[in-house]
């Protein structure tokens, strides 16, 4: 295990992660999981495919483990940590973490919770019943929609790269990070999400152009500017803003 | 060489408004107002980022009032002020104030203080276009000197954002 897999893996354990007692994969406790099965995950790119109706067939057995722990966990398949590489092969190959666009994490849950439903040590609709719908979900629709309100207005609604980038950043704030401000320049259609009222001057925003980069912006203990790109990995720059402490702690 | 915080800045020092009531002081509050639509959303209830557009203060100034020099100072009176003086189909959401001195302390990376607040009465292109409550923030003069990073004015739009929306009215 690298450097970076043995800093999400430490990440990902420290999260606080709902009803993770009482789930277990196939024998295997959560603790088990992210010990065991998730470095082997991250050992090597993993996808994941999806047919026409949104059902999911996982390529790998460790994929398979780690995400029915998550759909029954209800981590927002977006906050899960990307498992494939930044490039899909084939339009029915999607990456954890990174959704195409007609695919929502909510159409992943509920496709996950039916292919997977015998492994589950709680029904599916137990499972369903305990969903907390991630409040990313709702922004991501209300953000999918204005290409449609937006259309022949003289207001320029957020690219489809500019989704995919947000989907990116989504993966990897921290579980439970405070919702930001999230704000449209309909000019550009650029997103921007800030985190304000953090006392002071203080302030963390995140600029989406849309153009496979983000602007990472701070005003904490000193003011931080980044312009990060989201190909190749660089993403995990991000992440480590991300889990920094003193970010983490403005951000719960 | 960075502007110093603490004392006025070149652009500050040599400006003279028309029919100025001198200087802006540290202890006065620089008034923005949120107008519905173009600066407020009210389906999201966010100010925004039209508020402080990038332009503002990559090429110009961003045009503020001196609180202390309106005909009111807040509620009714201040929100009759922007109306008049703005589109008829819009509407005052709310007003920011934040005080001069935490503007000219304001701080950008690697290059020390960012903003002047001058008194620019200039409110139009034409000469009669002239207000003594009008100003304006700027960037410092050596800011302008050094040319400017996007990233490091998106920062800038963002902090001056932030600022403002911690001082309303």
């Amino acid at each position: 295990m690298n450097s970076v897999q043995e800093l999400q893996r430490n990440s990902l354990l420290n999260r606080p992660r709902r009803a993770e007692r009482s789930i277990t994969i196939d024998g295997q406790t959560a603790t088990d999981l992210y010990e065991q099965v998730l470095p082997r995950v991250w050992a090597e790119p993993k996808p994941i495919l999806v047919d026409s109706k949104g059902a999911i067939t996982p390529t790998d057995s460790s994929v398979e483990k780690m995400m029915t722990y998550w759909a029954l966990s209800s981590t927002p398949i977006t906050a899960a940590p990307k498992v494939t590489p930044a490039k899909a092969e084939t339009l029915d190959q999607v990456m954890i973490g990174s959704r195409r666009s007609s695919f929502s994490s909510d159409d992943a849950y509920l496709a996950l919770a039916g292919h997977w439903s015998p492994l589950f040590d709680q029904s599916v609709d137990e499972a369903r019943a305990t969903e907390v719908p991630s409040p990313w979900e709702a922004v991501q629709r209300d953000l999918i929609s204005l290409q449609t309100d937006w259309e022949g207005t003289e207001h320029t609604a957020p690219s489809e790269q500019a989704l995919r980038d947000l989907d990116t950043v989504i993966s990897v704030l921290p579980m439970n990070a405070v919702m930001p401000d999230v704000e449209i320049d309909d000019g550009n259609g650029e997103i921007t999400l800030a985190w304000r009222n953090l006392g002071g001057n203080q302030f963390i925003s995140i600029v989406i152009p849309g153009n496979q980069s983000v602007m990472f912006l701070a005003q904490l203990d000193n003011p931080v500017v980044e312009r990060v790109s989201l190909t190749g990995g660089g993403d995990l720059s991000l992440f480590r803003h991300f889990q920094s402490e003193i970010v983490a702690r403005v951000l719960e | 060489m960075n502007c110093p915080i603490g004392e006025l800045c070149a652009i500050e020092e040599g400006y003279v408004g028309a029919q100025s009531p001198g200087r802006v002081q540290d202890n006065e509050r620089m008034a923005r107002a949120a107008i519905d639509p173009i600066h407020f959303n009210p389906k999201s209830g966010q100010v925004k980022v039209a508020f402080i557009r990038h332009d503002d203060i990559a090429h110009g100034n961003l045009s503020v009032w001196r609180l202390g020099k309106l005909p009111a100072q807040q509620g009714e009176g201040l929100l009759n002020f922007f109306e008049e003086r703005s589109n008829p189909d819009h509407r005052i959401d709310s007003v920011y104030a934040p005080p001069a001195s935490a503007l000219r302390t304001l701080v950008l990376p690697e290059s020390g203080r960012g903003f002047s607040v001058i008194d620019d009465t200039q409110t139009g292109p034409n000469d009669e276009d002239v207000n003594p409550a009008h100003a304006a923030i700027t960037l410092c003069q050596h800011k302008r000197d050094h040319g400017q990073d996007e990233v490091k004015l998106t920062f800038a739009r963002e902090a001056l954002k932030n600022l403002f929306l911690s001082h309303p009215v």
